[in-house]
Parts: C-alpha cells; sequence; structure tokens
C-alpha cells in the first residue's frame, strides 16, 4: 500500500510540523490527504528528504482554506524554539513535571527535540528527563493519529466478560503506536457503565470501538 | 467575607446554613465525574429550563458524589414542607414530571428512592425538614443500611465549591479550635486515642506518624496529600476528594498545625482534573477568605499549598517515590529508612497521608479520639469507605465501621449480579492476592485480613463463578508489568517471567511443576524489591494457586 510509505525527514523538527500538520486534518480524510501532502512535500524539497522549509513552501501552495489553517499550524511550531522553552520554564519555576504537562496541553505530544532542548538549557542529564516524560501515562513523545483510551481496572476486568479489551490491545500491538496509541488508565469515569473507552477524548461503547478499529486499522 | 477571628467561622457557617436549608426549593445534582458520565449535565440543563418554565423559586447545585452510582444521576429535593426525597437515576426525560411534582408538592413515585427527615451534621445540630412522604427512610433503603458516614459526610450534600456550605455543615470548626486551643499536643493526642490507621494499605496508625514529624527537631517541615490514586480497580479517591475537598485540605492544615508545618503539597493524578481544578479554586477562595496564607484566622499559624500534578503511574502513590517526583527526581522509591517522618521531602520531616485519612481528621477533632474509636473493633477504629464493582448487582461506594462484615457490604451491594455465585473477591488492590467466597465471613478488621494475606485499600472487587482466576492472576501480573518502574531487577524482570509461565499455562503447555516454580519465586523477589509494589507482586499469583487450585490444575492437568 503506497500510503502505508513511510516519509523521508531531514530532521526531527521537519517529522514534527509535518505530524501536526496532519492532525489537523479531519479524522475522515487523514488517509486519503496524508499521501497527497507527502508527496507534496517531497516534490517540494526536490527529491531529497524532506525539510521544514519544504513544507512550509507546500502549504503555501495549498488553496484555501486548508492554507490558512495549516500556516496556523506552522506558526504555532514557534511555540517551542529554544528561546519559548526558556520562557516556559521560568513560568514553571523550574518545575520540569510542570513544563511537561504545559507542553502536553499545548501539543498535545513532547517533540523529543524540545526534551533534549530542555536538558540543555537545564543541564539534567537527557535520561533523567526522558525517563519522567515515560513514567506514567500523562506524557507521550509522539502524536498519534488515533489516541484510545481504555479502562483497565480490576472491577472493569472482571465485568468485560468478552474480553473486547485484551482484543483490542492485541489490534493495537500490531499497528505501532504512531498509528494507533493505546492508554490503559484505572478509571475513566463511572465503574457502573464500565468498561469505558475514549477515541481522541470522544466517549465510546467499548464493541464499537473494536469494530471502528478493526476497520481503521485493516480497511 | 474574610476571617479574621477563629470565632468568625460561625458567622460565615449562618450564612451556609441559609442555603442548605432554603426558603425557595434546593435541587442536588450528582455531577462528579461518575455523575457526568451517565448524564447529569443534561439533566441540570433541562432542569435550569423546566424549573424556569414552571416559575418555581429553586437553585440547582450542583454536588458531589452520594456513593450511589448505580443511581446516578443522582437528585435530591429539598422543598419547604417535605422531608428531602432522592431520586435516581434522574435523566433528562424525567425531569420535566419531576418539576412538576415538586411544584405540586408531591413525590413522583417510581424514581424516588428513598426520604430523609433530617440532615445529620458534623457541627452537632440537625437540620430538620418538615413534612411527610409515603417513601421509604434512608435508613431503610438497602444500599445505605449499616452505612456510618464520617469520611463520607459531606458528600453530595454540600456545594464542593462553597466554603459557606462546608462551614455549615461543621467545616473549619475543628481547625478554629485546635488554633484557638494553640495546643498541638493535644491535636496529636486526639488522633492517638482514635487509633486511626493510615487508609493507603499499610495501615500505618496516623497518630504515631504525626508525632514523629512533631518530635523531629528540623527547619521546615510538610505535609503531603497522597492524591495519586494508582490502584486499578476504582476511582475512590477522586470520588471522594471530588464531592469534599475542602474536608482534605481542613486535614491537612490541622495536621500542619500539629506537626508545626508551613508548607502542604497535594499531589494529585494527572487523570483527576475536576478534582484538581476544584482544589485549585479553592486555594485562591480560601487565601481571599483569610483561611490559607499569612495569618489564618487571625493567629500565628501560616499555611501554603501547592498543588502538583503526578503522571498517573502506579508507583507515584508509593510514599517514597511521590517525594522523588515532588522533588523533580525519577518517581522510583527511596530505601527506608529513613522513614519520610523524619527525612522526607527535601530531607526534613514530613506527613505523607492520604485523602481518606485526611477526611477523617476534622471530625475526630471536633467530636473526640474517643468518639472516633467508638467506631470499629479493637485494633480496627472508625469506619472504611469502600467502592464496590466488579460482578455486583450495585456498583457503589459506601462507609460502613470496622467490624463489619464483608458478605453484608456484598448484600449491600444488592450480592452478585445475575443471582450467579460468588467465586472470589478481592480486598486489598492487585497485592492483596483473591480470596475465596467462604471468606467473606470476614469482618473489615486490619490485623484479621493481613492473617489471610491481604491489606484494606480503596476497593472491594467481586467475581462471579464464571470467573477464570489463572486470568485474573495474568491480569494482575500484566498490571505489575506495566507499572514496575524498574529500580529493581526482581520486580522488573520477574513480573515478565511470572507472566511468560501463567501465559504457558493458559495456553495449554504449562508443566507439572510450573506451579511449584511461581511459588519458589514469592520470597526471593519479596525479598529483594524496595518497595510494596516488589513485594507483593506474587501475592496474586499465590492466593490464586492456594485458593483457587483446580482453576490451574483443570489446565495442567492432574
Amino acid at each position: 500500500m503506497s500510503e502505508q510509505k513511510v516519509p523521508a525527514f531531514a530532521d526531527s523538527d521537519a517529522e514534527d510540523l509535518f505530524n501536526r500538520i496532519i492532525q489537523a486534518v479531519p479524522d475522515a480524510m487523514k488517509n486519503m490527504v496524508k499521501p497527497m501532502l507527502i508527496g507534496m512535500a517531497e516534490q517540494k524539497a526536490g527529491g531529497g528528504p524532506i525539510t521544514v522549509d519544504a513544507i512550509k513552501e507546500m502549504v503555501e501552495g495549498l488553496p484555501e482554506p486548508q492554507k490558512s489553517a495549516f500556516k496556523q499550524v506552522v506558526s504555532a511550531k514557534k511555540g517551542l524554539d529554544p528561546e519559548t522553552i526558556k520562557v516556559m520554564l521560568q513560568e514553571c519555576g523550574g518545575d520540569i513535571s510542570a513544563l511537561f504537562f504545559k507542553i502536553m496541553g499545548s501539543m498535545k505530544y513532547i517533540p523529543p527535540g524540545a526534551v533534549r532542548e530542555i536538558a540543555k538549557q537545564t543541564g539534567i542529564p537527557e535520561a533523567h528527563l526522558f525517563h519522567l516524560v515515560t513514567t506514567g501515562r500523562a506524557f507521550s513523545l509522539f502524536l498519534p493519529e488515533q489516541q484510545v483510551t481504555v479502562c483497565a481496572g480490576t472491577g472493569c476486568a472482571v465485568k468485560d466478560k468478552a474480553k473486547s479489551i485484551e482484543a483490542i490491545e492485541r489490534l493495537v500491538n500490531e499497528s505501532g503506536p504512531e498509528k494507533v496509541n493505546l492508554k490503559k488508565v484505572r478509571c475513566l469515569g463511572c465503574c457502573d457503565s464500565g468498561p469505558s473507552a475514549e477515541v481522541n477524548g470522544k466517549k465510546v461503547a467499548l464493541n464499537a470501538l473494536q469494530s471502528q478499529l478493526e476497520t481503521f486499522l485493516k480497511g | 467575607m474574610k476571617i479574621k477571628d477563629t470565632k468568625e467561622i460561625e458567622v460565615m457557617a449562618i450564612g451556609g446554613l441559609k442555603r442548605l436549608k432554603p426558603d425557595g426549593v434546593r435541587f442536588t445534582v450528582g455531577s462528579a465525574v461518575c455523575g457526568l458520565s451517565k448524564g447529569a449535565k443534561e439533566t441540570r440543563d433541562v432542569l435550569t429550563a423546566e424549573i424556569a418554565k414552571a416559575g418555581l423559586n429553586a437553585e440547582i447545585v450542583a454536588v458531589g458524589c452520594n456513593g450511589l452510582c448505580f443511581a446516578e444521576p443522582v437528585v435530591e429535593v429539598i422543598a419547604p414542607g417535605m422531608p428531602k426525597v432522592t431520586y435516581g437515576p434522574v435523566t433528562s426525560e424525567k425531569v420535566p414530571e419531576l418539576v412538576k411534582a415538586v411544584k405540586a408538592g408531591q413525590v413522583l413515585k417510581g424514581i424516588a428512592l428513598f426520604k430523609a427527615g433530617q440532615e445529620q451534621l458534623l457541627s452537632g445540630a440537625p437540620v430538620q425538614y418538615g413534612g411527610s412522604a409515603d417513601l421509604i427512610d434512608s435508613a431503610e433503603f438497602t444500599p445505605l443500611k449499616g452505612q456510618v458516614r464520617i469520611v463520607m459526610r459531606n458528600a453530595g450534600l454540600i456545594d464542593p465549591l462553597s466554603i459557606e456550605e462546608y462551614a455549615a455543615t461543621g467545616g473549619f470548626a475543628a481547625l478554629a479550635k485546635a488554633l484557638a486551643e494553640k495546643n498541638p499536643s493535644k491535636v496529636i493526642k486526639e488522633v492517638e486515642t482514635s487509633g486511626l490507621r493510615g487508609r493507603g494499605g499499610a495501615g500505618f496508625p496516623t497518630g504515631l506518624k504525626w508525632k514523629t514529624a512533631k518530635e523531629a527537631s528540623a527547619p521546615r517541615k510538610y505535609v503531603v496529600v497522597n492524591c495519586s490514586e494508582g490502584d486499578p480497580e476504582v476511582g475512590m479517591h477522586r470520588a471522594l476528594i471530588e464531592s469534599d475537598p475542602l474536608s482534605v485540605i481542613e486535614g491537612m492544615m490541622i495536621c500542619a498545625f500539629a506537626i508545626g508545618a508551613s508548607e502542604g503539597y497535594i499531589y494529585i493524578s494527572d487523570k483527576l482534573t475536576a478534582a484538581e481544578e476544584k482544589v485549585r479554586v479553592l486555594i485562591g477562595r480560601l487565601s481571599e477568605s483569610g483561611l490559607l496564607g499569612e495569618k489564618i484566622m487571625g493567629t500565628d499559624f501560616s499555611f501554603t499549598i501547592t498543588v502538583k500534578r503526578s503522571t498517573g503511574a502506579y508507583i507515584s502513590g508509593e510514599e517514597t517515590a511521590l517525594l522523588n517526583a515532588l522533588e523533580g527526581e525519577m518517581t522510583e522509591p527511596r530505601p527506608r529508612p529513613p522513614f519520610p517522618a523524619r527525612k522526607g521531602l527535601f530531607g526534613m520531616p514530613t506527613v505523607v497521608n492520604n485523602v481518606e485519612t485526611l477526611m477523617n481528621i476534622p471530625a475526630i477533632f471536633l467530636k473526640g479520639g474517643a468518639w472516633y474509636a467508638g467506631y470499629g473493633v479493637e485494633g480496627s477504629s472508625g469506619t472504611k469507605v469502600l467502592a464496590i464493582t466488579g460482578d455486583c448487582e450495585r456498583t457503589m461506594t459506601i462507609e460502613v465501621p470496622f467490624g463489619t462484615k464483608i458478605k453484608d457490604v456484598i448484600s449491600m451491594a444488592g450480592g452478585v449480579k445475575g443471582k450467579k455465585a460468588l467465586k472470589g473477591f478481592q480486598i486489598g488492590g492487585p497485592g492483596g492476592g483473591i480470596l475465596p467466597a467462604k471468606k467473606s465471613s470476614l469482618p473489615l478488621d486490619y490485623q484479621k485480613l493481613w492473617k489471610e494475606k491481604t491489606m484494606l485499600a480503596s476497593g472491594l472487587v467481586l467475581m462471579d463463578e464464571d470467573t477464570d482466576m489463572v486470568n485474573m492472576a495474568r491480569f494482575f501480573i500484566r498490571f505489575f508489568e506495566e507499572e514496575s518502574c524498574g529500580k529493581c531487577v526482581p520486580c522488573r524482570e520477574g513480573s515478565h517471567r511470572v507472566g511468560e509461565v501463567l501465559d504457558n499455562i493458559i495456553r495449554g503447555t504449562g508443566a507439572k511443576g510450573d506451579l511449584d516454580y511461581l511459588l519458589s519465586l514469592e520470597e526471593p523477589i519479596s525479598d529483594t524489591s524496595a518497595c510494596a509494589l516488589g513485594k507483593l507482586l506474587l501475592a496474586p499469583v499465590s492466593s490464586t494457586i492456594r485458593n483457587f487450585p483446580e482453576d490451574y490444575t483443570k489446565k495442567i492437568g492432574g
């Protein structure tokens, strides 16, 4: 399948930017739009690896309203240059986990480049920072196309007689976290109606989710 | 108003009482996360519209969770000349009928659950409601029968964001009393007399912890609220702190006064956004009211609270890992001793208590340790909040005195779903193992449960006759595999190896020696892990092998 082709990016910044642009595309159109944008960006890059400049040029060449929508994403990128990180660090009073929550809030993920920049600015070892980011389920180092959250507490595991949660886990494990990222949380809301599930923050029924994922991953 | 004297809290209470028993009608809608997920927001919206349409003099208050999850959205109606009537579930379609009935001074049959003639408040004098209604009394309602609400005294009753309403129930009276008496040792004495134990699972005597921190000499001391509930069964602490955050804050301040701390932290799980929001709003309001910050209630006592969000890992609820996280270090446990009460946050004496423990404190200090010790049994005094979930008829949160038999708690929840037989239950979290049905005759009692190699955590999970215990053991081991912080090799690697053996058994390729092998791992892994997560890693496996051997032998053969 051509759309499964992994594009070559010049650096992590270019990849970050591209992923965030894809995130701005409505869910239903992602599969169609993504290969088109990859093709256009590759063209602008002249056949070499895709650079940030090539992506910006590609956005300029798009028709409205996509152009302004994506341009917003491009300018939002400025949110994480070294200067902004410095300001954010000050705002958080040097509290690293508060900083990570802040970045998570504005970007929905933590770009690995930003973690390295924080390490540079604070002198805290990179390994330590990556450890903080990967402890617990609050942070993510990439922006998945679909963020799936399911209840995986004991009560819900007992109630899930059809073993849907396990089936969903198996499905997702085959896809890789960039496509579908599965977050197992211990309680999502009302235990009485559990197990509950969310896709990109919207509540869905567990059995509906299973078939939705099957279509998304295999269709 | 700004409180400038310890006596002024009573003035605030008067304003709050007018809200709890208004001249018009008071509708309270259970709007904690559990209520909202079952449509409380829609119910509230329709209620607002219908009240305007009917021209009813009424106000709608978003309250917390009163523990009746199965009946959410729960609506309570306080109307003049009527007892308080509790309805549930009140979906938005039911609202027009309800408003019509309330306007006519009637009870809407069908969804009415029970009535209450009065409200017992911590402050002493109960709020009396008038009139009568042809309904069972709250004390006769099976899910509530036998409950004693100390921790949940305000849950579902007050607006969690209203300092006035909290004060009306007797809130901040305990703090005012402590500050006026200026005797920290007396506070600790009362907590010791009460016999209160930490409700996190280990059951360490709270008074002793406080005393240790008080006696340690240091330039600074801290109080930390552990609200990073990682227990994989229930959102019990979330329900508690969402419904009555001020009780937690007051408990924390009383502790700070007792041990001589002026700084506190609330460490709250990242999933508890609604609760965190409430706490942050309240910290602002309390500072404006002179109940937080410098010279609280005009005394020399000063206290500030910092809210910090946890990353939601199971390990972040472990006392010493939590302290590491607060310091910006890796969320990994520290070796003990030194215990945090001597050398905790930033090397200073620190009391770490969880939400449920602290919510007991205002009641204990106001009514006296002996009063609290009057509930429960020897060695386990007071009450315990448990979230009942799994295969039960009614999912709910209850609060019962210690000594109550587990099977009685199960009947309050309506027994096993679909009238099936109970196979086993879990009461101590993932590290507490699974007990067989016959052990449900045990009472809630720390010592007796420890003897059964389990604990008392925040939930009671029922498992019906169809539950496969090998699969349950596998579920818990997977939980430990995912949640091990990786510091100690036996826990990090051991969890994977145990998982592999269980996978073999489930696949039907298990060998006869597997069970002995699994059991032989318990001691070494437990002995060589730094925290309870590793120490209790094998409990789900060893308990199921011990209590449900037939589930294993069926798969392995003979």
